[in-house]
Protein backbone atom coordinates (compact mmCIF):
# COMPACT_ATOMS: atom_id res chain seq x y z
CA UNK A 1 0.00 0.00 0.00
CA UNK A 2 1.94 3.03 -0.88
CA UNK A 3 1.51 5.94 1.26
CA UNK A 4 2.04 9.52 1.35
CA UNK A 5 5.14 11.42 1.34
CA UNK A 6 5.81 15.40 1.62
CA UNK A 7 9.20 16.84 -0.43
CA UNK A 8 10.40 19.90 -0.55
CA UNK A 9 9.22 21.67 -3.09
CA UNK A 10 5.76 24.15 -3.59
CA UNK A 11 3.15 22.77 -5.74
CA UNK A 12 3.80 25.17 -7.84
CA UNK A 13 7.15 23.73 -9.32
CA UNK A 14 6.14 20.46 -8.84
CA UNK A 15 2.87 21.06 -11.22
CA UNK A 16 4.86 22.67 -13.59
CA UNK A 17 7.41 19.70 -13.75
CA UNK A 18 4.10 17.07 -13.82
CA UNK A 19 3.05 18.87 -17.22
CA UNK A 20 6.79 18.76 -18.21
CA UNK A 21 6.50 15.24 -18.09
CA UNK A 22 3.07 14.73 -19.54
CA UNK A 23 4.44 16.71 -22.75
CA UNK A 24 8.06 14.91 -22.65
CA UNK A 25 6.25 11.71 -23.62
CA UNK A 26 2.64 12.38 -24.99
CA UNK A 27 2.53 13.73 -28.48
CA UNK A 28 -1.54 14.61 -27.76
CA UNK A 29 -2.57 16.08 -24.94
CA UNK A 30 -6.38 17.14 -24.08
CA UNK A 31 -7.15 18.80 -21.00
CA UNK A 32 -10.84 18.82 -19.40
CA UNK A 33 -12.17 22.26 -18.54
CA UNK A 34 -15.69 22.72 -16.90
CA UNK A 35 -15.74 26.40 -16.38
CA UNK A 36 -14.50 25.51 -12.53
CA UNK A 37 -11.48 27.30 -10.90
CA UNK A 38 -9.48 24.03 -11.00
CA UNK A 39 -10.25 23.43 -14.47
CA UNK A 40 -8.87 26.55 -15.24
CA UNK A 41 -5.71 26.51 -13.79
CA UNK A 42 -5.06 23.23 -15.29
CA UNK A 43 -5.79 24.50 -18.84
CA UNK A 44 -3.22 27.68 -18.33
CA UNK A 45 -0.35 25.17 -17.57
CA UNK A 46 -0.62 23.39 -20.23
CA UNK A 47 -1.19 26.18 -22.73
CA UNK A 48 1.98 28.12 -21.17
CA UNK A 49 3.78 24.92 -21.80
CA UNK A 50 2.38 24.46 -25.43
CA UNK A 51 3.16 27.82 -26.27
CA UNK A 52 6.47 27.43 -25.25
CA UNK A 53 7.17 24.66 -26.72
CA UNK A 54 5.10 25.99 -30.03
CA UNK A 55 2.46 23.17 -29.98
CA UNK A 56 -1.11 22.67 -29.69
CA UNK A 57 -3.44 21.09 -26.79
CA UNK A 58 -7.22 19.93 -26.97
CA UNK A 59 -9.44 22.04 -24.65
CA UNK A 60 -12.42 19.77 -23.87
CA UNK A 61 -15.59 21.08 -22.83
CA UNK A 62 -18.27 18.76 -22.49
CA UNK A 63 -21.09 21.08 -22.56
CA UNK A 64 -24.08 19.77 -20.37
CA UNK A 65 -26.59 23.35 -22.19
CA UNK A 66 -28.32 23.82 -18.47
CA UNK A 67 -25.16 25.55 -16.91
CA UNK A 68 -24.13 29.06 -15.74
CA UNK A 69 -23.83 31.48 -18.61
CA UNK A 70 -20.57 32.91 -16.39
CA UNK A 71 -19.14 29.04 -16.90
CA UNK A 72 -19.79 29.17 -21.03
CA UNK A 73 -18.09 32.54 -20.83
CA UNK A 74 -14.93 31.01 -18.72
CA UNK A 75 -14.90 28.43 -21.51
CA UNK A 76 -14.69 30.78 -24.73
CA UNK A 77 -12.03 32.72 -22.24
CA UNK A 78 -9.58 29.57 -22.31
CA UNK A 79 -10.02 28.38 -25.90
CA UNK A 80 -8.98 32.35 -26.79
CA UNK A 81 -6.09 32.73 -24.80
CA UNK A 82 -3.27 31.82 -27.14
CA UNK A 83 -5.87 30.44 -29.84
CA UNK A 84 -2.70 29.42 -31.51
CA UNK A 85 -2.32 26.44 -29.24
CA UNK A 86 -5.89 25.23 -28.81
CA UNK A 87 -8.05 22.59 -30.66
CA UNK A 88 -11.47 23.80 -29.57
CA UNK A 89 -13.23 20.57 -28.64
CA UNK A 90 -16.32 21.99 -27.10
CA UNK A 91 -18.87 19.14 -27.51
CA UNK A 92 -22.64 20.52 -27.88
CA UNK A 93 -24.36 16.47 -28.31
CA UNK A 94 -27.32 15.09 -27.79
CA UNK A 95 -27.43 13.71 -24.09
CA UNK A 96 -29.86 12.08 -21.38
CA UNK A 97 -29.09 13.96 -17.96
CA UNK A 98 -30.75 13.18 -14.70
CA UNK A 99 -33.41 16.52 -14.24
CA UNK A 100 -33.70 15.79 -10.09
CA UNK A 101 -36.35 19.03 -10.01
CA UNK A 102 -38.95 17.33 -11.59
CA UNK A 103 -41.02 14.67 -11.76
CA UNK A 104 -42.88 14.91 -14.61
CA UNK A 105 -39.72 15.37 -16.72
CA UNK A 106 -37.23 13.49 -15.18
CA UNK A 107 -34.77 14.06 -17.79
CA UNK A 108 -33.30 17.08 -19.90
CA UNK A 109 -32.30 15.60 -23.52
CA UNK A 110 -29.55 18.25 -23.94
CA UNK A 111 -29.39 19.71 -27.23
CA UNK A 112 -32.35 17.68 -28.65
CA UNK A 113 -32.50 17.48 -31.94
CA UNK A 114 -35.21 19.25 -33.80
CA UNK A 115 -35.87 21.89 -30.21
CA UNK A 116 -32.90 23.96 -31.33
CA UNK A 117 -35.76 27.34 -30.40
CA UNK A 118 -36.24 25.99 -26.96
CA UNK A 119 -32.36 25.72 -26.06
CA UNK A 120 -30.46 27.31 -23.36
CA UNK A 121 -28.40 29.34 -25.89
CA UNK A 122 -27.77 28.34 -29.50
CA UNK A 123 -24.94 26.13 -30.03
CA UNK A 124 -21.21 27.68 -31.37
CA UNK A 125 -20.81 27.54 -35.07
CA UNK A 126 -17.53 26.25 -34.05
CA UNK A 127 -18.08 23.74 -31.69
CA UNK A 128 -18.88 19.49 -32.14
CA UNK A 129 -22.49 19.30 -32.97
CA UNK A 130 -22.54 15.38 -33.78
CA UNK A 131 -21.04 12.38 -31.97
CA UNK A 132 -17.42 12.07 -33.56
CA UNK A 133 -18.42 7.88 -33.79
CA UNK A 134 -20.57 6.12 -35.16
CA UNK A 135 -23.69 4.70 -33.55
CA UNK A 136 -22.43 1.47 -33.99
CA UNK A 137 -19.40 1.53 -31.95
CA UNK A 138 -21.23 3.70 -29.16
CA UNK A 139 -21.53 2.33 -25.63
CA UNK A 140 -24.21 3.40 -22.93
CA UNK A 141 -23.30 2.40 -19.75
CA UNK A 142 -27.01 2.28 -18.76
CA UNK A 143 -29.85 1.43 -21.08
CA UNK A 144 -32.67 2.45 -18.83
CA UNK A 145 -31.04 5.64 -19.20
CA UNK A 146 -30.33 6.54 -22.27
CA UNK A 147 -26.92 7.81 -23.63
CA UNK A 148 -25.52 10.30 -20.92
CA UNK A 149 -22.74 12.71 -19.37
CA UNK A 150 -20.45 9.44 -18.74
CA UNK A 151 -21.03 7.79 -21.85
CA UNK A 152 -20.25 10.84 -23.62
CA UNK A 153 -16.66 11.31 -22.10
CA UNK A 154 -16.15 7.29 -22.60
CA UNK A 155 -17.15 7.14 -26.35
CA UNK A 156 -15.07 10.77 -26.70
CA UNK A 157 -11.73 9.41 -25.34
CA UNK A 158 -12.10 6.05 -27.52
CA UNK A 159 -11.68 8.21 -30.26
CA UNK A 160 -7.77 8.95 -29.14
CA UNK A 161 -5.46 6.71 -28.84
CA UNK A 162 -1.63 7.08 -26.84
CA UNK A 163 -3.33 10.75 -25.61
CA UNK A 164 -2.94 12.42 -21.89
CA UNK A 165 -5.92 13.75 -20.63
CA UNK A 166 -5.69 15.75 -18.17
CA UNK A 167 -7.84 16.39 -15.68
CA UNK A 168 -8.04 19.25 -12.59
CA UNK A 169 -9.26 16.73 -9.99
CA UNK A 170 -7.43 17.57 -6.59
CA UNK A 171 -7.12 14.77 -3.53
CA UNK A 172 -7.41 17.44 -0.79
CA UNK A 173 -10.88 19.02 -3.21
CA UNK A 174 -14.33 17.86 -4.41
CA UNK A 175 -14.06 14.16 -4.28
CA UNK A 176 -11.77 11.63 -1.88
CA UNK A 177 -13.11 8.61 -3.10
CA UNK A 178 -12.50 9.26 -6.33
CA UNK A 179 -8.61 10.28 -5.46
CA UNK A 180 -8.16 7.15 -3.65
CA UNK A 181 -9.52 4.98 -6.34
CA UNK A 182 -6.84 7.20 -8.93
CA UNK A 183 -4.12 5.90 -6.36
CA UNK A 184 -4.67 2.25 -6.76
CA UNK A 185 -3.83 1.96 -10.27
CA UNK A 186 -0.98 3.72 -10.65
CA UNK A 187 0.11 3.53 -14.68
CA UNK A 188 3.58 3.67 -16.25
CA UNK A 189 4.79 5.75 -18.26
CA UNK A 190 8.61 5.93 -19.48
CA UNK A 191 9.40 3.52 -16.94
CA UNK A 192 8.16 5.93 -14.30
CA UNK A 193 5.40 4.38 -11.74
CA UNK A 194 3.14 7.39 -12.11
CA UNK A 195 0.15 7.02 -9.04
CA UNK A 196 -0.98 10.79 -10.17
CA UNK A 197 -2.84 9.00 -12.88
CA UNK A 198 -5.09 6.15 -14.37
CA UNK A 199 -4.70 3.67 -17.75
CA UNK A 200 -8.06 4.32 -19.65
CA UNK A 201 -8.42 2.35 -22.60
CA UNK A 202 -5.03 3.13 -25.27
CA UNK A 203 -4.93 6.68 -22.90
CA UNK A 204 -4.51 7.88 -19.96
CA UNK A 205 -6.06 10.47 -17.29
CA UNK A 206 -3.78 12.71 -15.33
CA UNK A 207 -4.18 14.79 -12.38
CA UNK A 208 -1.37 17.04 -12.23
CA UNK A 209 -2.79 19.13 -9.86
CA UNK A 210 -3.54 16.44 -7.31
CA UNK A 211 -1.75 17.56 -4.25
CA UNK A 212 -2.73 21.60 -4.43
CA UNK A 213 -5.25 22.57 -2.39
CA UNK A 214 -8.10 25.24 -2.65
CA UNK A 215 -5.90 28.33 -1.52
CA UNK A 216 -3.05 27.11 -3.67
CA UNK A 217 -5.79 27.53 -7.00
CA UNK A 218 -6.91 30.72 -6.17
CA UNK A 219 -2.98 32.12 -4.94
CA UNK A 220 -2.21 31.03 -9.00
CA UNK A 221 -5.46 32.88 -10.34
CA UNK A 222 -4.37 36.03 -8.56
CA UNK A 223 -0.39 35.88 -9.57
CA UNK A 224 -1.19 34.87 -13.06
CA UNK A 225 -4.27 37.25 -13.56
CA UNK A 226 -6.59 35.06 -14.88
CA UNK A 227 -10.09 35.54 -15.41
CA UNK A 228 -12.43 33.24 -13.51
CA UNK A 229 -15.91 32.16 -12.96
CA UNK A 230 -18.28 35.54 -11.87
CA UNK A 231 -20.30 32.64 -10.04
CA UNK A 232 -17.61 32.64 -7.30
CA UNK A 233 -17.62 36.10 -6.37
CA UNK A 234 -21.46 35.61 -6.00
CA UNK A 235 -21.07 32.73 -3.81
CA UNK A 236 -18.08 34.77 -1.53
CA UNK A 237 -20.63 37.48 -1.24
CA UNK A 238 -23.54 35.38 -0.40
CA UNK A 239 -21.48 34.26 2.65
CA UNK A 240 -20.43 30.48 1.09
CA UNK A 241 -17.49 29.01 2.59
CA UNK A 242 -14.52 29.20 0.22
CA UNK A 243 -13.86 25.85 0.70
CA UNK A 244 -17.38 24.85 -0.64
CA UNK A 245 -17.88 26.75 -3.51
CA UNK A 246 -18.75 25.00 -6.89
CA UNK A 247 -19.77 25.89 -10.22
CA UNK A 248 -21.36 23.26 -11.49
CA UNK A 249 -24.34 22.09 -13.81
CA UNK A 250 -28.01 23.32 -12.31
CA UNK A 251 -29.84 20.55 -12.73
CA UNK A 252 -28.65 16.86 -11.83
CA UNK A 253 -28.71 15.31 -8.24
CA UNK A 254 -26.14 16.91 -6.17
CA UNK A 255 -26.24 20.32 -8.10
CA UNK A 256 -29.55 21.16 -8.38
CA UNK A 257 -29.07 23.63 -4.71
CA UNK A 258 -27.38 26.48 -6.96
CA UNK A 259 -30.96 26.65 -9.03
CA UNK A 260 -32.34 28.02 -4.91
CA UNK A 261 -29.39 31.22 -5.77
CA UNK A 262 -29.56 31.28 -9.49
CA UNK A 263 -32.66 34.24 -9.72
CA UNK A 264 -29.87 36.49 -7.88
CA UNK A 265 -26.92 35.07 -9.62
CA UNK A 266 -27.74 35.31 -13.21
CA UNK A 267 -31.74 36.36 -13.68
CA UNK A 268 -31.44 35.80 -17.66
CA UNK A 269 -30.04 32.00 -16.74
CA UNK A 270 -32.73 31.49 -14.26
CA UNK A 271 -35.63 32.26 -17.09
CA UNK A 272 -33.87 30.40 -20.03
CA UNK A 273 -34.17 27.41 -17.51
CA UNK A 274 -37.72 27.84 -16.38
CA UNK A 275 -38.66 27.71 -20.21
CA UNK A 276 -36.17 25.06 -21.01
CA UNK A 277 -37.52 22.36 -17.52
CA UNK A 278 -40.02 21.69 -15.66
CA UNK A 279 -39.39 22.23 -11.59
CA UNK A 280 -37.21 24.61 -11.70
CA UNK A 281 -39.54 27.19 -10.08
CA UNK A 282 -40.22 24.25 -7.12
CA UNK A 283 -36.70 23.49 -7.03
CA UNK A 284 -35.58 27.20 -6.51
CA UNK A 285 -38.53 27.96 -3.86
CA UNK A 286 -37.85 24.85 -2.11
CA UNK A 287 -34.65 23.44 -2.52
CA UNK A 288 -32.74 24.03 0.76
CA UNK A 289 -36.27 22.80 2.70
CA UNK A 290 -35.20 20.36 4.79
CA UNK A 291 -38.95 17.98 4.06
CA UNK A 292 -38.79 18.27 -0.16
CA UNK A 293 -35.38 17.72 -1.77
CA UNK A 294 -32.99 17.09 1.30
CA UNK A 295 -35.21 14.44 2.88
CA UNK A 296 -34.04 15.53 6.47
CA UNK A 297 -37.03 15.48 8.47
CA UNK A 298 -40.12 13.29 7.64
CA UNK A 299 -43.93 14.71 6.10
CA UNK A 300 -45.74 15.36 9.60
CA UNK A 301 -48.43 12.47 7.28
CA UNK A 302 -46.05 9.39 7.91
CA UNK A 303 -45.32 8.00 11.28
CA UNK A 304 -42.02 6.23 9.81
CA UNK A 305 -39.41 6.92 6.68
CA UNK A 306 -40.27 3.13 5.68
CA UNK A 307 -43.93 3.81 5.15
CA UNK A 308 -43.07 7.10 3.54
CA UNK A 309 -40.71 5.37 1.32
CA UNK A 310 -43.29 2.64 0.35
CA UNK A 311 -45.96 5.80 -0.23
CA UNK A 312 -43.81 7.31 -3.23
CA UNK A 313 -43.31 3.91 -4.35
CA UNK A 314 -46.73 3.04 -4.53
CA UNK A 315 -47.55 6.47 -5.94
CA UNK A 316 -44.46 6.35 -8.27
CA UNK A 317 -45.41 8.64 -11.55
CA UNK A 318 -43.05 6.47 -13.98
CA UNK A 319 -43.58 2.86 -14.35
CA UNK A 320 -40.62 2.23 -16.44
CA UNK A 321 -38.22 3.73 -13.74
CA UNK A 322 -40.02 1.94 -10.81
CA UNK A 323 -38.39 -1.20 -11.20
CA UNK A 324 -35.02 0.10 -11.27
CA UNK A 325 -35.57 1.75 -7.47
CA UNK A 326 -37.33 -1.70 -6.32
CA UNK A 327 -34.68 -3.70 -8.15
CA UNK A 328 -32.13 -1.43 -6.07
CA UNK A 329 -34.25 -1.33 -2.87
CA UNK A 330 -34.98 -5.25 -2.63
CA UNK A 331 -31.06 -5.21 -2.50
CA UNK A 332 -31.11 -3.17 0.94
CA UNK A 333 -31.62 -3.82 4.19
CA UNK A 334 -35.33 -2.66 5.79
CA UNK A 335 -34.55 -0.23 8.37
CA UNK A 336 -35.37 3.30 8.94
CA UNK A 337 -31.74 4.71 8.34
CA UNK A 338 -31.86 3.38 4.73
CA UNK A 339 -35.41 4.03 4.07
CA UNK A 340 -34.30 7.36 4.43
CA UNK A 341 -31.87 7.54 1.74
CA UNK A 342 -33.81 5.49 -0.13
CA UNK A 343 -36.52 8.15 0.23
CA UNK A 344 -33.58 11.01 -1.05
CA UNK A 345 -33.02 8.92 -4.15
CA UNK A 346 -36.96 8.87 -4.63
CA UNK A 347 -37.28 12.46 -4.30
CA UNK A 348 -34.11 13.69 -6.23
CA UNK A 349 -35.22 11.17 -9.37
CA UNK A 350 -32.10 9.01 -9.11
CA UNK A 351 -32.84 6.05 -10.86
CA UNK A 352 -28.66 6.14 -11.71
CA UNK A 353 -27.25 5.57 -8.09
CA UNK A 354 -25.65 8.16 -7.74
CA UNK A 355 -26.45 9.31 -4.16
CA UNK A 356 -25.05 7.03 -2.11
CA UNK A 357 -27.30 4.73 0.08
CA UNK A 358 -25.19 3.90 3.35
CA UNK A 359 -26.75 0.46 3.79
CA UNK A 360 -26.26 -1.08 7.44
CA UNK A 361 -28.10 -1.51 10.24
CA UNK A 362 -29.94 1.85 12.03
CA UNK A 363 -27.28 2.83 14.20
CA UNK A 364 -30.11 3.84 16.59
CA UNK A 365 -31.10 0.54 17.37
CA UNK A 366 -27.66 -0.96 18.14
CA UNK A 367 -27.74 2.42 20.56
CA UNK A 368 -31.38 1.25 21.61
CA UNK A 369 -30.01 -2.30 22.65
CA UNK A 370 -26.81 -1.22 24.19
CA UNK A 371 -29.01 0.94 26.63
CA UNK A 372 -31.52 -2.13 27.17
CA UNK A 373 -28.72 -4.25 28.29
CA UNK A 374 -27.09 -1.34 30.34
CA UNK A 375 -29.90 -0.66 32.18
CA UNK B 1 -59.08 65.98 -0.17
CA UNK B 2 -58.96 65.28 3.78
CA UNK B 3 -58.38 61.87 4.64
CA UNK B 4 -60.98 59.30 5.85
CA UNK B 5 -60.54 58.12 9.42
CA UNK B 6 -62.61 55.13 10.50
CA UNK B 7 -62.93 55.09 13.88
CA UNK B 8 -65.89 52.64 14.21
CA UNK B 9 -67.60 49.95 12.05
CA UNK B 10 -70.66 52.72 11.61
CA UNK B 11 -67.89 55.15 10.08
CA UNK B 12 -66.80 52.50 7.60
CA UNK B 13 -70.46 51.66 6.73
CA UNK B 14 -71.02 55.09 6.21
CA UNK B 15 -67.38 55.45 4.14
CA UNK B 16 -68.03 52.50 2.13
CA UNK B 17 -71.15 54.11 0.82
CA UNK B 18 -69.40 57.31 -0.34
CA UNK B 19 -66.59 55.18 -2.00
CA UNK B 20 -66.40 55.81 -6.02
CA UNK B 21 -64.46 52.80 -7.74
CA UNK B 22 -61.88 54.34 -9.53
CA UNK B 23 -60.39 52.19 -13.06
CA UNK B 24 -57.17 52.45 -14.58
CA UNK B 25 -57.04 51.14 -18.65
CA UNK B 26 -55.02 48.09 -19.73
CA UNK B 27 -54.26 47.89 -23.32
CA UNK B 28 -54.93 44.49 -23.30
CA UNK B 29 -57.34 43.68 -20.12
CA UNK B 30 -59.64 46.80 -20.19
CA UNK B 31 -60.53 48.53 -16.99
CA UNK B 32 -58.69 47.12 -13.96
CA UNK B 33 -59.75 48.54 -10.34
CA UNK B 34 -57.22 50.63 -8.29
CA UNK B 35 -58.53 50.03 -4.89
CA UNK B 36 -55.60 51.85 -3.43
CA UNK B 37 -56.91 55.57 -4.70
CA UNK B 38 -59.56 54.95 -2.14
CA UNK B 39 -57.10 54.29 0.97
CA UNK B 40 -58.61 54.74 4.50
CA UNK B 41 -57.07 55.87 7.75
CA UNK B 42 -58.13 53.10 10.23
CA UNK B 43 -57.84 52.97 13.86
CA UNK B 44 -55.04 50.29 14.64
CA UNK B 45 -57.52 48.18 17.06
CA UNK B 46 -60.01 47.16 14.26
CA UNK B 47 -57.52 45.59 11.76
CA UNK B 48 -56.77 42.40 13.03
CA UNK B 49 -54.29 39.18 11.30
CA UNK B 50 -55.87 36.39 8.90
CA UNK B 51 -54.84 32.70 9.84
CA UNK B 52 -53.80 31.74 6.74
CA UNK B 53 -50.37 33.99 6.15
CA UNK B 54 -47.37 31.72 5.29
CA UNK B 55 -45.26 34.81 5.21
CA UNK B 56 -42.62 34.75 7.55
CA UNK B 57 -40.16 38.23 8.52
CA UNK B 58 -37.01 38.01 10.08
CA UNK B 59 -36.32 40.31 13.05
CA UNK B 60 -33.64 41.77 11.18
CA UNK B 61 -36.00 42.50 8.45
CA UNK B 62 -38.79 43.88 10.82
CA UNK B 63 -36.30 46.34 11.94
CA UNK B 64 -35.43 47.09 8.47
CA UNK B 65 -39.39 47.83 8.11
CA UNK B 66 -39.70 50.19 11.11
CA UNK B 67 -36.59 52.38 10.04
CA UNK B 68 -38.54 52.32 6.27
CA UNK B 69 -41.78 53.39 7.88
CA UNK B 70 -39.69 55.71 9.72
CA UNK B 71 -37.79 57.68 6.96
CA UNK B 72 -40.10 57.70 4.11
CA UNK B 73 -43.26 57.24 5.77
CA UNK B 74 -46.27 54.84 5.25
CA UNK B 75 -45.86 54.30 1.60
CA UNK B 76 -47.90 50.78 1.35
CA UNK B 77 -51.44 50.27 2.72
CA UNK B 78 -52.46 47.23 4.36
CA UNK B 79 -54.88 45.42 2.42
CA UNK B 80 -57.39 43.74 4.09
CA UNK B 81 -61.85 42.62 3.52
CA UNK B 82 -64.37 43.90 6.00
CA UNK B 83 -66.02 40.72 8.22
CA UNK B 84 -69.26 41.18 9.37
CA UNK B 85 -68.86 38.44 12.09
CA UNK B 86 -66.09 40.04 14.00
CA UNK B 87 -66.69 43.55 13.02
CA UNK B 88 -63.07 43.97 12.07
CA UNK B 89 -60.53 44.37 9.34
CA UNK B 90 -58.82 40.92 8.47
CA UNK B 91 -56.01 41.50 6.49
CA UNK B 92 -55.16 40.35 3.43
CA UNK B 93 -51.31 42.01 2.82
CA UNK B 94 -49.49 43.92 5.26
CA UNK B 95 -49.76 41.58 8.53
CA UNK B 96 -45.94 42.91 9.48
CA UNK B 97 -47.07 46.46 8.84
CA UNK B 98 -49.76 46.11 11.13
CA UNK B 99 -47.22 44.72 13.65
CA UNK B 100 -45.10 47.75 13.51
CA UNK B 101 -48.51 49.70 14.31
CA UNK B 102 -48.89 47.85 17.53
CA UNK B 103 -47.72 48.65 20.87
CA UNK B 104 -44.59 46.81 20.54
CA UNK B 105 -42.86 49.09 17.87
CA UNK B 106 -44.53 52.20 16.66
CA UNK B 107 -47.84 52.32 18.52
CA UNK B 108 -49.75 54.08 15.71
CA UNK B 109 -53.27 55.76 16.22
CA UNK B 110 -54.21 55.01 12.70
CA UNK B 111 -52.75 52.89 9.74
CA UNK B 112 -53.72 53.19 6.01
CA UNK B 113 -55.73 50.51 4.50
CA UNK B 114 -57.30 49.52 1.53
CA UNK B 115 -60.46 47.80 1.52
CA UNK B 116 -61.20 44.45 -0.80
CA UNK B 117 -64.65 42.80 -1.32
CA UNK B 118 -63.40 39.12 -1.68
CA UNK B 119 -64.40 35.96 -0.83
CA UNK B 120 -62.66 33.37 1.61
CA UNK B 121 -60.92 31.53 -1.80
CA UNK B 122 -59.67 35.32 -3.20
CA UNK B 123 -58.87 36.28 0.23
CA UNK B 124 -56.15 33.30 0.32
CA UNK B 125 -55.15 33.91 -3.13
CA UNK B 126 -54.39 37.03 -3.40
CA UNK B 127 -52.17 36.59 0.18
CA UNK B 128 -49.92 34.26 -1.58
CA UNK B 129 -49.94 36.45 -4.92
CA UNK B 130 -48.51 39.19 -2.88
CA UNK B 131 -46.50 37.50 -0.78
CA UNK B 132 -44.73 35.78 -3.78
CA UNK B 133 -45.05 38.37 -6.69
CA UNK B 134 -41.89 40.22 -5.98
CA UNK B 135 -38.37 39.91 -6.70
CA UNK B 136 -35.11 39.40 -5.58
CA UNK B 137 -31.97 41.98 -5.94
CA UNK B 138 -29.28 40.54 -8.34
CA UNK B 139 -26.17 40.13 -6.38
CA UNK B 140 -24.06 42.40 -8.44
CA UNK B 141 -26.07 44.96 -8.31
CA UNK B 142 -26.69 44.95 -4.76
CA UNK B 143 -22.72 45.11 -4.46
CA UNK B 144 -23.06 48.17 -6.62
CA UNK B 145 -25.54 50.01 -4.66
CA UNK B 146 -23.25 49.57 -1.66
CA UNK B 147 -20.20 50.53 -3.75
CA UNK B 148 -22.26 53.98 -4.89
CA UNK B 149 -23.06 54.73 -1.07
CA UNK B 150 -19.25 54.49 0.13
CA UNK B 151 -18.54 56.65 -3.07
CA UNK B 152 -21.61 59.39 -1.45
CA UNK B 153 -19.22 59.10 1.73
CA UNK B 154 -21.44 57.07 3.79
CA UNK B 155 -19.54 54.85 6.15
CA UNK B 156 -20.44 50.86 6.67
CA UNK B 157 -22.35 51.33 9.67
CA UNK B 158 -24.33 53.65 8.53
CA UNK B 159 -25.30 51.73 5.18
CA UNK B 160 -25.10 48.48 7.64
CA UNK B 161 -27.85 50.33 9.90
CA UNK B 162 -29.62 52.02 6.85
CA UNK B 163 -29.95 48.76 4.66
CA UNK B 164 -30.61 45.93 7.61
CA UNK B 165 -27.61 44.62 6.61
CA UNK B 166 -24.61 43.52 8.79
CA UNK B 167 -21.29 45.30 8.90
CA UNK B 168 -19.47 41.49 7.70
CA UNK B 169 -22.27 41.15 4.35
CA UNK B 170 -20.93 45.02 3.80
CA UNK B 171 -17.61 43.79 4.16
CA UNK B 172 -18.34 41.12 1.64
CA UNK B 173 -20.16 43.37 -1.08
CA UNK B 174 -17.43 45.91 -1.20
CA UNK B 175 -15.06 43.31 -1.97
CA UNK B 176 -15.46 44.14 -5.38
CA UNK B 177 -12.05 42.59 -6.88
CA UNK B 178 -13.61 39.27 -5.90
CA UNK B 179 -11.83 36.13 -4.48
CA UNK B 180 -8.78 35.80 -5.68
CA UNK B 181 -7.58 39.28 -4.10
CA UNK B 182 -8.00 37.56 -0.79
CA UNK B 183 -5.29 34.80 -1.68
CA UNK B 184 -2.64 37.11 -2.50
CA UNK B 185 -0.44 36.55 0.07
CA UNK B 186 -0.91 33.23 1.05
CA UNK B 187 1.52 30.45 0.52
CA UNK B 188 1.94 27.88 -1.70
CA UNK B 189 1.12 24.50 0.01
CA UNK B 190 4.17 21.79 0.15
CA UNK B 191 3.89 18.98 -2.74
CA UNK B 192 3.52 15.34 -1.98
CA UNK B 193 3.59 11.85 -4.06
CA UNK B 194 2.86 8.62 -3.04
CA UNK B 195 5.72 5.98 -2.71
CA UNK B 196 5.31 2.19 -1.93
CA UNK B 197 6.28 1.43 1.23
CA UNK B 198 8.83 -1.73 0.54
Amino acid sequence: MPTQRYGNKSVLEAARERVAFVFDHFAEVIVSISGGKDSTVLAHFALVEAKRRGRRIGLHFLDEEAVYQSSVEQVEYLMELFPECVNRLWLQIEMRLTNATSVAEGQLVCWEPGRHKDWMRPKKPFSVHHRMWSLESQTVRNKNKGFGFYDAIENFERCYSNTAFLVGLRAAGESPNRWRAVVQNPVTIGGESVYWGTKKGENVALYPLYDWNFHDVWRYIYDEGIRYSKIYDFQFKKGYAISQMRVSSLIHERAFKSVCDLPEFEPKTYDRLLKRIKGIALAQETGRNAKLFAARKLPKNFTSWIAYRDFLLATHHDQDRKHIFVARFARHLNNEHVARQQVRQLVLNDYENNVHVDNRPDPRDELIRYYEEVL
Amino acid sequence: MPAIHIDTMAQFVAARAEMTPVYITSKSHGKVLVPCANTILVRVELVVANGWNPNFVSADKMQLLRQSILENGFCFPVVAIWDDESETFIIIDGFHRRTIGGPEWLDFDYIPLVFLDHNIAQRMTATVQFNKARGVHQVDLDAEVIRALIEQGLAEEEIAAHLGIDLETVHRYKQITGVAELFKNSAYSTAWTMVDDD
